[in-house]
Order: C-alpha cells, then structure tokens, then sequence
C-alpha cells in the first residue's frame, strides 16, 4: 500500500506558501498539496514535480512585478522626502553634497590614474605571452637586477627551447641619434634598433609597409606616424632615405613602413626602428655583453617558472667557453660572483621595475599607486564622515518625521531602508557633481602625475556599472550610521518632545571630527617634512659649485674635436673653464673594483668610476685634500688617477695604508698611480651615501659631457656665444645644453611631484574637514540660541560668547592634533629613510601644521560663532 | 445590472452539478473535462475568490486530509444571489438564442 502522502519539493513548497494570498493560504496550500499528490499517483513523481514547479514559474513574473510596483511607490515616496528636505536646507545639503562629491571626485582620479597604470603594454595581442629576459650581475657584496641581456640570449634561448615561439631583441644607444632628411634635422632620443621578429613578438600595427619585410633587409628603417610627418610632411616617405648620425658617423637608411604612434600607456615608446642586423653588436657571442634589451613569446598557458628552471643550465653551457682552463666559470662563481637571469612579465614592467636597472624609459611604482589608493580612500573616508555627522547632527529636524512615520506603522526596517535610499540619492547627486569636477581637475592632475588620462577613460559601458556601484558603496557607507541612530528614536519621547541629543551621541560625533582632522594634520605635517627635505637638499654643501655651471652634450658632429671646440670657447672672456669628462654629478655612471696591483682578483672594492680631462676638478670646484689633479700634459706611462676621500679610507683601511699617495692600484686591465686625494663630494643624488669614487684621465678626443664654468655675469650673451660657436663646429645638429644645477634639480622631480599631491590632499582634506565643522557648529549655534539669548541678557558680552562657541569645536582640533602627531611621525621617519643625507624632523613642522588646521577649523566656526553672538537676544527670544 | 462572464458562468454550473464536493481541486478538475481545456489553479482560484467577494459565493471549510498535508478544504455553494445571477444570464441567453436555434457551422 502506498504511503497516504507525497510532500512536494520542499522548497518549492515554503516558497509557494509565501507568495499564495494570505486570507487562503492555508485552503491553496492544501490545493496544491492534493493535486500534486493525484498526479504523483497517477503520472509518477517527475510529472508531479514538474508540474508543482511548472506553477512556482508560471507565477514569478507576477509575484516580482507586485512587489516591484509596491517598491516603487515607496520608493516615489522616500524620493519625494529626500528632495522636500534638500530645497527646505539648502545649507546643509549644499555642505553634504560638495563635501561628498570632492571626495568622489578623488577617489574617481585615482581610479582612472590606477586604471590607466594597469592598461600599460595591455594593446598588445599576444601581452601575456611576453616575458622580458632580465639578467643579474653580482659580485660578493652587490648584485645588480639589469632589464637587458647579451644580444646573444635571443637566439640561443630559441634554439634550445621549444616552447619559446619567438624572441625579439631592442637596443638602444647611449648617444643621442642626428637624424637628417635633406635640410631638415634633429635630435632623436627616440631612436631604437629591433629584429624583425619584433613584429611577431609585439603588436606595432603598421599603417604602411609590410611588417614581414620591413626591418629584414639591412639599413631599413621604420618611423611612426608623427615622425613620418616630421620628417616629410608632404611626401610618401616609403622608399625615402633618412641621413642617420649615431655618433659614429652617416649612415643612409632606407624607410620600409609607418607604424602607428606608440599608446601612451606604453613601457617604451619609439619614434624610429632601425634594422639591429646590420650594427656589429647584434653579432656579439658574449653571453657577458648585457646590451639588447630582449623579449621572448611563450607558448599559450605555459608557465614560465619550467623555463626558468632551465636558464641556469643554458648560462653554464654557453658562459663556460668565455673562461680558460685554469680559472672555470663554475670558480668564477665560487668566488661569490653571481650571473643568473630571470623573466619579467611584459605586463609586470610598468609597476614592478623598481630595482631592475637599464630601463628603456622611466617606469611607474606599485608603491606610488596603493600609497595613492589609500589617500583617496581616507579622503572619502572623511567625506563619509562628515556626511553621518551633519546628517545625525540635524536628526532633531527629522525627529518628528520619524516618530511619525513610526507611528503610522513604520517598521524600523523601512525607515532604515528609507535614510539609506536617501543617503544612496545624495551620493548619486554627488557622484554627477564629482565627474563634471574630474572633467576640469583632469588637466591639472595629469600635470601632477605626469600622465595622460581622460575622462573618456570613465565613460565606457563597463565602467558605467563599477560607477554605479561605488555611489552605492558610498551611500551605503555614509548612510548606514545615521540610518540606524535615527532609526532607533523612540516615537513616544519624540513626538512628546522630549527630543535631545545625548552626551553620548555627540561625542561620537566629535570624535568623528577628530578622526577627520588627524588625517589633515597628518597629511600636512607630511608635506611640511618633504619640503623641508627638499629645502635640504638645496641648501646641503654638494662639495662641488652646481652655480652656473652650463653643460653640453657633445653629439656627432663634434665628435673628436671637443678639444678644438673646448680651446675656441676658452677664447671668450666669461668662460672662466671648460672640462671634457664622461660623466657628470647626476649623470650615469659606471661601477668596478680597485684593488691594490699585484692583489688577487676578487679582493678590492667597488667604486665609481669616469673619467675627465685635468679642468674637471676647476670647473666643478672640487677641494683637493693631498695630491694633485692630473696635470695638462700627462705621462702616459702609468697612468694617474685621482680617488676621493672614502675611496681613500677604505683603501687604506683594506690594504693598511698610511698614505694612498704614489700607490699603484688596478681595475684588471690596467695600472694606475693614485696622484690625488679629493674631498668627498656628491656625485649622485642624496638618495644615496657617498660612495668611492675615481676619476681617470680621459683619453684623447673624447668624453660626452661638456661642462663649462661662466661669469654669473652677462648669461644671455655667454650662452648665444656658446650656440655661436656649436654651429661653426656641427651646423647640422641641435645643441643641447643645460645647467648643472637644474639637471640635479630634476633628480627630485618624484618627491616634489610627492610634496605637490600631499599639499592638495592636504588643503582637500581639510576643506571637507571644514565644510562638516560649519555644519556642525550651524548646528550647535541653532540649539543654543536661547541659551546664548539669556546669556546676553545676563551681561555676556560678545568676545566672551564667540570664544565659548569656539572654545567647544578648538577642544577636538587640538586633540587630533595629539592623535597625528605620533602617527605622521613614524610615516614620515619611514619616508626619510629613501635619503641617505635627511633633514631633521623639528617640533615646528608639528607645531605649524597643527596651527594651521587649527586656525582653518576656527575660521570655519568663527563665522557662525560671531553671526550668533552679535545677534540681539530679543529676536531668539521673542517666541518664549 | 451586470451579467456573468462566460467564465463565471462555467464555474457556477460547475459548482451547482458538484453540490457537497465542490472543492477548488475538484472544480478544476470538472472544468478539465467539460471544457476540454486546461484550467490553472490560480485562474479558477482568482475567479472564485472574485465571486465570493461579490457575494455570489459561499464558503466554508471541510476536514484536514492526509492528502492535502494536513491541511483543511475549502468548499463553495452558490448564495441566492449566485442562483439569481445564473438564472439572470440564461434567461437573456435563451432570448437571444430564439429562432437561431438550428444554427450550426455547416450553413
């Protein structure tokens, strides 16, 4: 006998019950039951099923559209209020919107500058499958991460693993290209030589020319869009020659295509591509040689680590044959030396290269982009704040609503739901108040973080959603405390009158108002510590005169005849010395090891090396402590080379010197006699300690760098003498000079770029900060008007009544300032420990900030202080 | 005065033909058959709910089953303005139909 029952689906069956009518659920349910059960018996249990949840479908279009309908007359409802309460406060609503909308807008810039960091090398197709080969050199105690290989990397890795598709090799000269179309000629820093594999490994669409052909052939040439129309603006450039000088002399290419521009968002971008067959590097079989720049494609999904894991074995086989039998590779390396390579992702260079030497172009910073996202969250953090404050602040006003509502029938569910809609609409006001904000802020935060973003970047259906979402996230957020205080009120007390904000409440509100104002502090104590490191590391002694020091690029043109170019020039009055050297303070510079001659190899130490003629130490005024520098005419027996002072301490440390004078010492291929000992100076930024550094003789007819001390006096003229008298030496080529100390100026560009962010951070913060203490002492002023009436009335005078309304909010401001004091301590000890050479942090940037937010916060209530307290106390208190 | 809708019509004749029985399923189940077509339960449920608002319907409640999960029947009967409302309605049909009465789709 069968069972006497059969349950429908259990769910389908609590949620048929809850969508039946009310008055006859229980009857319906029973239907449904009894009919389910005869076709149960009569067709089996899946017709049965079928047809019980045939019907839960059939309904749902109806059950969504009653409840949708109900929704939105509620909804018309919570709308209505919310836009009756905005016109009847005008005040606060203007506060609560702006406020919110300039955090929004902040929070929006980083989110399209984040957006923009993460899009770099994105546009091309194959982006995921691209690794960089990036090698690391080191010795015992230092080890260098460069982003380039030896030109013969590519074709090796090629020929010994199969899952490599393809490898493509960039090089790119340290001397600045000239590049010729008949009478037209420039500079070109842009200059770039590529395999033609370089089109299957990256997508470089070509807008002419065949990609397959273009750079096969040698001496063929490609240019961008823009340089095409640089170059020959009204003819077909394909099948024209460019006149290219790369320093070592002309060289005629032939142009083959037009690629399109480089996107921005780009890690490198080119103007020129060059055939790299035809230059004599690309031949170079040393695996030592760290000179192209090399990429490799993968195979789709595979996992780079397996390559990875075979690059040891591949360096041994084809490093070993560079080393005799008498000294191996492998005793190379247990010497503590160090040559490994490791694969970048393409898309890791933009924001991880951090310590990756020999960059193509200057990368973007992962550090810089959370720092970043972090800012923008407290900033509209603050925004949030100030918007729960104002709103349970002015929950006096709404109290009557409420206990209204509450009364009528309201649940405390919907009138939670009610402030949160309302909370949600105002940040959607403000959202659309924040994108015409971002639309003209853009320009000038693209000036201050160097980029190139758009607006459009937002306007773009899939962005739409994610902006939709985030005026939500934040109403939800800036609603969600007043929803449940103001949701809380008790009707009874409320409609009774007895209405009044407890001590409780308020002080969370201050203690709001603190959290608000620490971060100004914070944010404005950081930017007080930046400028003062700024401030010295321009007035720090760089034991050299950076003042009016010009200096030159010595290009092609010039090329071994510097030293006539130097002696015309010595010839004008007000060039007071020229050097010739190939390196400047600031510049590039290259490392190796001194040791003693005669040592062992892998003993001495490393130090920075350049060379220069005998004015370098007279231009730069460098201070000499024993010794001599090199004489004009040097013997070329054995040469000499003049060290610095920490050069000549560890030395003498190292080797138990007395005197470093007259000692012969050794790089590995040559000997020199230490002449001179100069005092230690700051050849790099402050960034770094004071290394070891030597200067050697610079052989004849070289040296890149120009430099030039001239007369303070008479700039305009000295300078149009100098372009004179370049353009008797290479008429055909730009002269490109600066002064030595902008150029170091420049090393600081990211931390002035810092200071400029934080100061507008900080002014932001503190502007929203303000905009909810007018708000708040608005507020406090409304309540106490009857108070301050009587007060008056009694003999207060009107300094004594502002200063009891300012003294309430100067409370909470100072106290935040104990709360940031601390905090923007360590954050700004952490940020000075990127110098070597720090300023101090002083009591008076602590104490500045903190005044200075404190007279803001002050100006802010002062207004409403002294509107109230100069107001006549009959008006407040006619109504009694 | 406002006369029955065809389907009403139906529903009432259905639940004067099922006197004592006349449950929501079992109306259904009539209304199948007769009709040849298929009834939902929300239709003849929101049709009967109608009626009995309007006062043309009676209701009231029967005893729990197992087969309904425990749960009690509701049964229906006509009110006296239910009768009077059908007898309304035939008495004009029959009008209407003098003299068509050999009417059939063949003609």
């Amino acid at each position: 006998m069968p069972p006497e029952f059969y349950s429908p689906p259990k769910m389908a069956r609590r949620i048929l019950q809850k969508i039946l009518p009310e008055s006859d659920n229980h009857f319906l349910c029973g239907d449904f039951d009894e009919i389910y059960n005869d076709i149960f018996t009569e067709k089996g249990p899946m017709a049965a099923r079928l047809w019980y949840c045939y019907q839960l479908v059939q309904s749902l279009p109806r059950i969504v559209a009653h409840s949708i309908s109900w929704r939105i007359v509620m909804f018309m409802n919570f709308l209505k209020i919310t836009l009756r309460n905005l016109k009847r406060h005008k005040g606060y609503s203007f506060i609560n919107i702006t406020g919110l909308a300039i955090g929004m807008t902040f929070v929006l810039a980083i989110m399209i500058f984040i957006r923009h960091e993460l899009s770099y090398d994105r546009h091309h197709e194959k982006a995921s499958q691209i690794y960089r080969v990036n090698t690391i050199l080191g010795s015992r105690d230092n080890e260098n991460k460069i982003a380039a290989a030896s030109p013969a990397v590519a074709e090796a890795l090629v020929n010994e693993c199969p899952e490599i598709l393809q490898a493509t090799r960039i090089f790119k000269t340290l001397t600045v290209h000239t590049v010729k179309n008949r009478d037209k000629s420039f500079f070109e820093e842009r200059f770039y030589y590529a395999d033609p594999t370089v089109f299957e490994v990256f997508t470089f669409p070509l807008l002419k020319g065949d990609f397959q052909t273009a750079l096969a052939q040698p001496h063929s040439i490609i240019l961008t869009y823009e340089t095409a129309k640089k170059y020959f603006p009204r003819e077909d450039p394909i099948g024209k020659t460019l006149i290219v000088n790369d320093g070592e002399g002309d060289v005629a290419y032939l142009v083959k295509g037009i690629a399109a521009d480089n996107p921005e968002n780009s890690h490198f971008h080119f103007d020129f591509l060059a055939s790299f067959a035809d230059q004599e590097i690309s031949r170079v079989k040393n695996w030592f040689l760290i000179a192209t720049h090399t990429y490799i494609l993968l195979q789709e999904n595979y996992h780079p680590s397996g390559l990875e894991a075979k690059l040891p074995e591949l360096i041994h086989k084809y490093a070993s044959p560079l080393f005799g039998e008498r000294f191996t590779f492998d005793d190379w390396l247990s010497e503590g030396n160090k040559f490994e390579m490791f694969l970048q992702p393409l898309l890791d260079i933009h924001l991880h290269s951090r310590n990756i030497r020999a960059q193509l172009e200057t990368n973007g910073n992962i550090v810089h982009v959370t720092i970043f996202s972090l800012i923008a969250f407290f900033i509209l953090l603050i925004a949030c704040v100030n918007f729960m404050n104002l709103t349970t602040a002015r929950s006096s006003i709404r109290a009557n609503e409420i206990g209204v509502r509450k009364v009528l029938g309201s649940t405390r569910l919907l009138l939670v739901r009610q402030f949160l809609v309302e909370s949600v609409l105002l940040s959607l006001f403000a959202l659309v108040l924040a994108l015409f904000f971002l639309y003209f802020s853009l320009p000038f935060l693209n000036n201050l973080l160097g980029r190139q973003m758009q607006v459009t970047a937002l306007i773009n259906w899939h962005v739409l959603p994610v902006l939709i979402a985030f005026a939500l996230f934040t109403g939800l957020l800036a609603g969600s405390y007043p929803a449940f205080f103001l949701s809380a009120f008790h009707p009874v007390r409320i409609l009774k009158g007895q209405f009044e904000a407890t001590k409780r409440k308020s002080r969370l509100r201050y203690g709001l108002v603190v959290f608000q104002f620490s971060l100004s502090v914070i944010l404005f104590i950081g930017t007080a510590v930046i400028s003062g490191q700024l401030e010295y590391i321009q007035t720090r002694e760089m034991g050299f005169d950076k003042e009016h020091v010009v200096t030159l690029r010595t290009t092609a043109g010039t090329l071994g005849r510097q030293d006539s170019l130097k002696q015309e020039l010595l010839q004008y009055p007000d060039l007071l010395s020229v050097s010739l050297s190939s390196s400047l303070p600031g510049k590039q510079t290259f490392e190796e090891t001194l040791r003693p001659s005669g040592t062992d190899s892998g003993s001495g130490i490393v130090l920075t090396l350049l060379e220069s003629d005998s004015d370098f130490a007279e231009v730069l005024g460098l201070e000499l402590i024993s010794g001599r520098f090199f004489q004009r005419e040097f013997s070329s027996v054995s040469p000499s080379i003049v060290i610095n002072e920490s050069a000549s301490q560890r030395l003498c440390a190292a080797y138990c010197w007395k005197d470093p004078l007259g000692k012969q010492v050794t790089t590995g291929r040559q000997i020199f006699t230490i002449v001179g000992v100069l005092e230690d100076f700051h050849f790099h930024s402050l960034h770094t300690k004071i290394g070891p550094l030597g200067i050697l003789p610079l052989p004849k007819g070289q040296g890149q760098y120009m430099s030039i001390r001239i007369r303070p006096e008479n700039i305009p003229q000295t300078m149009s003498f100098i372009k004179d008298k370049w353009i008797t030496f290479a008429p055909d080529q730009p002269i490109q000079y600066s002064f030595l100390d902008d150029d170091f100026e420049r090393l600081y560009n990211p931390e002035k770029r810092t200071r400029r962010l934080l100061a507008v951070f900080a002014l932001l913060s503190v502007f929203i900060g303000c905009l909810g203490l007018f708000g708040l002492a608005s507020y406090s002023v409304e309540q106490r008007t009857k108070e301050i009436g009587i007060r008056k009335i009694l003999g207060a005078s009107v300094t004594n009544i502002a200063m009891m309304l300012l003294r309430q909010f100067s409370v909470w401001v100072l106290l935040a300032n104990i709360v940031a004091w601390p905090v923007a301590f360590y954050v700004m000890n952490l940020w000075l420990q990127n110098f070597a050479y720090r300023t101090e942090i002083n009591l008076f940037m602590f104490i500045g900030s903190g005044l200075l937010v404190f007279g803001i916060a002050n100006l802010a209530v002062s207004y409403q202080a002294i509107k109230c307290a100069v107001a006549h106390p009959a008006d407040s208190l006619r109504y009694e | 005065m406002k006369y029955l809708t065809r389907k009403e019509e139906l529903l009432l004749l259905t639940i004067l033909r099922l006197k004592e029985e006349a449950s929501l399923v079992k109306i259904r189940e009539h209304l199948n058959i007769f009709t040849d077509k298929k009834w939902s339960v929300g239709n003849v449920y929101v049709a009967l709910d109608r009626m009995t608002k309007r006062g043309y319907l009676q209701s009231y409640s029967g005893e729990p089953s197992a087969k309904r999960g425990g749960k009690a029947v509701k049964f229906y009967k006509l009110t006296e303005d239910g009768i009077r409302a059908l007898v309304d309605i035939k008495k004009v049909q029959s009008v209407m139909w003098r003299g068509l009465a050999k009417l059939s789709p063949e003609e």
